[in-house]
């Protein structure tokens, strides 16, 4: 029995004032899938339903998903009333799931 | 390239022994309980490891609420290695974790619009009524 350890993965630290931003409202993070196509590719929302954007590559198909739940908050925000929202939809296959982040407003840095 | 994210914790403290480089995490959580209407101050820190980093990148750590997808807190947290065979053991202190309300929440550690990893957790409200 005996010998010693050791680690030599890198360590790094973030002290508690530098960086965090915490917000009082208006920003949103949604999961998609993602998938490829003949026509480019296909985002859906894996938790609202309806909510689907296209474009020529993933990042272009991520921008009108996102600009489509942009406007879906903001109305339900008008009405009063929370986004529909259903349990994530099971991963189909031949996609990828991506993250989507949307902001509307109302941040403030701590 | 993407990151690949080992574990992500939740945690009261980590540090780095010096000399042997061995890194503790002490006091690992996945349950917060607050006085109703308050939020938890008494600090923490959120734990993960990657491998698969070249060079500098730039990752997005988040807190969320899973009621209803709202990001409460976030931060950008940038990791740097020479070999995406190294493996980079981080931590972040946080000083107020929020509690709008109880229920699921989870901190969330992005790549670009690619979800590495989450931890969990849960809040309560404390029925004595003390944080």
């Amino acid at each position: 029995m005996g010998g010693t350890t050791s680690s030599t993965h890198g360590f790094s630290q973030a002290g508690s004032g530098d960086g965090w931003v915490y917000h009082t409202g208006g920003v949103y993070r949604f999961h998609a899938h993602v998938a490829a196509g003949p026509g480019g590719f296909e985002a859906v929302a894996a938790t609202v339903p309806g909510q689907v954007g296209r474009g020529a590559t993933e990042a272009a198909a991520l921008d009108v998903l996102r600009d489509v739940l942009a406007t879906s908050l903001r109305q339900a925000i008008t009405a009063g009333r929370p986004l529909p929202k259903t349990d994530p939809l099971p991963t189909p296959p031949g996609t990828e799931v991506r993250v989507v982040i949307v902001r509307l407003s109302g941040t403030s840095a701590a | 390239m993407t990151p690949t994210l080992q574990p992500i914790l939740l945690a009261d403290s980590a540090h780095q022994e010096p000399g042997t480089g061995r890194v503790t995490v002490a006091g690992i959580f996945d349950t917060v309980s607050v006085s109703p209407g308050t939020d938890y101050t008494a600090g923490a820190v959120v734990f993960f490891v990657v491998r698969g980093v070249h060079g500098r990148v730039k990752l997005n750590l988040t807190y969320v609420d899973l009621g209803d997808d709202r990001i409460l807190v976030e931060r950008p947290v940038y990791v740097e290695a020479d070999s995406p065979l190294e493996t980079i053991d981080f931590t972040v202190r946080v000083n107020t974790i929020p509690v709008p309300h109880p229920g699921s929440f989870a901190w969330e550690l992005y790549h670009e619009s690619e979800l590495l990893g989450a931890a969990r957790i849960e809040a309560v409200y404390n029925p004595t009524g003390e944080a």
